[in-house]
């Protein structure tokens, strides 16, 4: 069976993949883990495993599972054996970790996996065994925000504990001893004592992570700086004994951790909320049907459809599962599907969709893909699947670690056989004295300010032009993009159908003055572009009389006694109106993918419009940029061939993929991306969700469905496409920037080494690196603040 | 027309028995069910081409009881 659960605890893609390891180590078990969505995904044989077997797996890598814990008032029980009964059908359900059921309380507290089972499902399976269930009115905290807020509590001890012993920094400075430091604290005992439950209380995390990293035979952060700060604070223990009068380095150990805690706060505040395009999602799910029954209509709610059941969709309603239509004719707005607004004509036979939305007459359809396979459900479960399979990426700053650790250690110990055999031969103290120095000065303070701080700034800025990074991995991820997928309508171009020509052998303003008038009364896409021309050109609106919509073919009115026809050929055949023999420059505005409406009064042809989809301002500029940088570029969309050859004949772009259904969009995305390549995804609608959660990077344009922004990474506002190439330009310079930091958190330190090296090493000497490591970190930060994109 | 006794452990009050006879009753082809809490037996009368032997044992399982074999 498949479980899927909320893991707490992992602090980088490394900690993903160990505990994805581990988990794939017991008997016969499956797991991917995914680091952005803390989200694990694992197929296991229940007679095999069981879920504690995995749970317990999971807390020995050092990480938990997130489980709620709810309580019910249980009704109806009369005896030992019904509570026993209900603990034992609840414990039996392997989404269910544990059930507690107390027959004199009448209570229940059970902890279950909320990614598998509601307190609905709880309460609904002690009801199919007879007795009643109602969970207690209690506010359950949301795990999440909490974690935010420990970080901010341990953040604010730690600082309150550091800044006495970073106080006693300015007697070891010469220039700055004048200034007052309160006797008391200079005492070694005392700061032994306030430098303690900083090293062991708030610091206990370091030695717990760096202990399942060193386990798994890997050095990150966390290992650096447990060895940093323990290195200095047992070494200044020592010389509170031996000799407290050269200074002690327990300000140093302590900073150290706060400055990191200041790091961690500062990433778990900015890291974005994990994805709600799923709930979206499922809200558009229509929650009632009208069954058609022995003639009757009957409201029911959407779990009680079958399949074959008749449904009545009325004009305006959203389509509440997959169906045929077998009586009616009308047109439906499926833009959730292709991204087009412009409604399709559909009758008997046609293939309807969930949630898509009936525009034009009362259709009865029959139900021929219900719950988990409508087309509805297929995206929802795509988006949830390529959330979950984005490959996370390891920090640089973890891998950074990973090389120094060992280089540090290494030098330490050549430190100690240098002392030991050459220097001093048999002085194991002054020996170990000089390699304990080199530990404590190799450890940068500013290693964990180094990411974060270069993240705020970056993203600040990208905010002012309008690029909304939503995670810090997306910033560092961005860069390594090779080629960017966009989608058509609403992405590239504008989204809304603009009138492009107008042509009539009669007084153009009059007759546009009469079609406005009639236009205004549709609500088609087609209609709106026309009214909005003639707004544009200020054209007064004239009465109008006997309004008629011919569906799926145009609009006829009567204005100042004549009989206007606008619609398509199909209109202009069926009342009998003849067209021109020379129509050379509508099929050569045909051909480019425009739609073209003809014109007639009183039955004979006057004129026509077209109306097309214009492409946005920059777009040629923006994906010519992206080619001389080097990327290579491709479209996908739900439109049809034709219209999309055009557009991306204009813009540039010569791989065009079209008639995309939303679900094939996301396929394409992972052939691409598992051919190797790095793919943005770039899109507006429902129907990019699946590709922009799949893709290595999804930008949303800001102006497009709150679905399309929730799946996606980085949202452009106003959907200004020029901002793309500078998206990813922002991204490069952001990891620059990062590793710049790395480096001057590493080069004050490392300059340091081998002074500790030759046993000389003071306090002012690392109280100065960390000075100056930590504040030309910030200062190269501030630097991309200045970018220019 | 057949007939089978099942080995119920856990039951133990009237309640019990309800709801063993509830669920069975909801059975297609279950035709009478008898409990016994003394003896911890549980009686059905079914028509085998309606429902099978293990879909009862199956049905009392699920109640939260062990039928012993």
């Amino acid at each position: 069976m498949i479980q899927q659960f909320q893991v707490k605890g992992m602090t980088c893609a490394a900690c993903s993949n160990r505990v994805e390891k581990g988990l794939n180590d017991l008997t016969d078990v499956k797991a991917t883990v995914n680091f952005a969505t803390e989200k694990a995904h694992v197929e296991y044989d229940p007679k095999k495993i069981s879920f504690e077997q995995i749970e317990q797996k999971i807390q020995s890598l050092g990480y938990d599972i997130i489980l709620d814990e709810a309580q019910l008032d249980i009704i109806g029980m009369t005896c030992a054996a019904c509570s026993g009964r209900i603990e034992r059908v609840l414990n039996r359900d392997p989404r269910i970790e544990s059930a507690t059921v107390n027959l004199a309380l009448e209570t229940g507290t059970i902890r279950y996996n909320p990614e598998e089972i509601s307190i609905q499902d709880i309460t609904e399976k002690i009801r199919n065994i007879g007795f009643d269930a109602v969970p207690k009115e209690t506010n359950a905290p949301r795990e999440k925000d909490d974690e935010t807020e420990k970080k901010k509590r341990q953040l604010l001890l730690s600082i309150i504990l550091t800044f006495p012993l970073l106080w006693t920094m300015f007697s070891h400075f010469s220039f700055t001893s004048f200034i007052y430091v309160p006797p008391i604290l200079l005492n070694p005992y005392v700061q032994w004592a306030i430098a303690t439950p900083v090293q062991f209380i708030i610091g206990a995390n370091f030695y717990k992570g760096a202990y399942y990293s060193l386990k798994n035979k890997s050095a990150n952060m966390d290992v650096l700086v447990a060895l940093g700060t323990s290195a200095a604070y047992f070494y200044s223990v020592y010389l509170v004994f031996q000799d407290p009068s050269h200074g002690l380095y327990f300000e140093t150990s302590a900073m150290l951790i706060t400055l990191i805690l200041l790091g961690k706060y500062f990433e778990a505040k900015a890291k974005g909320r994990s994805s709600d395009a799923i709930r979206s999602l499922i809200q558009m799910q229509p929650t009632t049907a009208t069954l058609i029954r022995d003639g009757e209509h009957i409201e029911v709610p959407i779990q009680e459809v079958v399949l074959n059941d008749i449904l009545l969709i009325r004009a305006g309603e959203a389509i509440p599962v997959d169906g045929v239509i077998v009586e009616g004719e009308t047109t439906i707005d499926e833009s959730m599907l292709t991204g087009e607004s412009m409604p399709v004509h559909k009758s008997r036979g046609a293939e309807t969709f969930t949630a898509t939305i009936n525009t034009g007459n009362p259709i009865r359809i029959r139900a021929n893909k219900i719950g988990k396979d409508t087309m509805l459900s297929q995206i929802i479960k795509i988006v949830e699947e390529a959330q979950g399979s984005k490959a996370p990426i390891q920090r640089l700053a973890d891998q950074i670690s990973n090389v120094f650790v060992p280089i540090v250690v290494g030098i330490a110990l050549l430190t100690f056989v240098i002392w030991y055999i050459i220097v001093s031969p048999g002085d194991f103290a002054t020996a170990l004295k000089s390699t304990i120095a080199v530990l404590v000065i190799a450890c940068p303070c500013a290693l964990g300010l180094a990411t974060p701080t270069s993240i705020m700034a970056g993203s600040g800025r990208a905010a002012e032009y309008g690029i909304l990074f939503k995670t810090a991995e997306a910033m560092e991820r961005a860069k390594d993009v090779d080629t960017i997928v966009f989608d058509k309508t609403g992405t590239i171009t504008e989204g809304r159908p603009t009138v492009t020509h107008f042509e009539t052998t009669r007084d153009q303003a009059k007759l546009l003055s009469a079609i406005v008038s009639i236009e205004r009364e549709s609500e088609h896409p087609l209609a709106t572009a026309i009214v909005r021309y003639g707004e544009e050109q200020n054209i007064p609106f004239v009465p109008i009389e006997q309004f008629q919509t011919i569906m799926g073919k145009g609009v006829s009115a009567t204005v100042d006694q004549e009989t206007i026809h606008i619609g398509n050929k199909t209109l202009m055949d069926e009342y009998n109106i003849a067209l021109p023999n020379d129509l050379s420059t509508v099929d050569k505005y045909r051909t480019q993918g425009e739609t073209v409406m003809y014109i007639a009064a009183d039955g004979k042809y006057c004129g026509f419009l077209t109306v097309a989809d214009p492409i946005k301002e920059g777009a040629v500029e923006a994906i010519q940029q992206l080619h001389e940088a080097g990327y290579s570029t491709m479209m996908l969309t739900g439109d049809n061939e034709k219209t999309a050859e055009a557009i991306a004949k204009k813009v540039g772009i010569k791989e065009v993929i079209a008639d995309v259904l939303p679900t094939n969009k996301a396929e394409t995305i992972d052939l691409l991306e598992s051919s190797g390549l790095r793919v943005a995804m770039i899109g507006d609608g429902i129907n990019d969700a699946p590709a922009l959660a799949r893709a290595s990077i999804g930008i949303a344009m800001g102006t497009g469905t709150d679905i399309a922004i929730e799946a996606a990474d980085i949202t452009l506002m106003q959907g200004n496409i020029s901002l793309v190439p500078k998206t990813f330009r922002m991204s490069a310079a952001s990891v620059r920037n990062i590793k710049q930091n790395l480096f001057w958190a590493l080069a004050y330190n490392s300059l340091g080494i081998p002074i500790a090296a030759m046993g000389l090493l003071a306090p002012w000497v690392a109280g100065a690196a960390m000075a100056f490591s930590s504040v030309s970190v910030v200062l190269n930060a501030l630097r991309l603040q200045k970018i220019k994109l | 027309m057949e007939h089978i006794q099942f080995q119920v452990e856990g039951m133990s009050c009237g309640h019990c028995a309800n709801a063993i006879e509830t669920a069975l009753s909801k059975e297609v082809g279950v035709q009478s069910v008898q409990v016994n809490l003394d003896a911890g037996t549980v009686m059905i009368d079914y028509n085998a081409d309606q429902v099978s032997e293990s879909t009862l044992s199956l049905t009392i399982e699920n109640q939260g009881f062990d039928v012993v074999e």
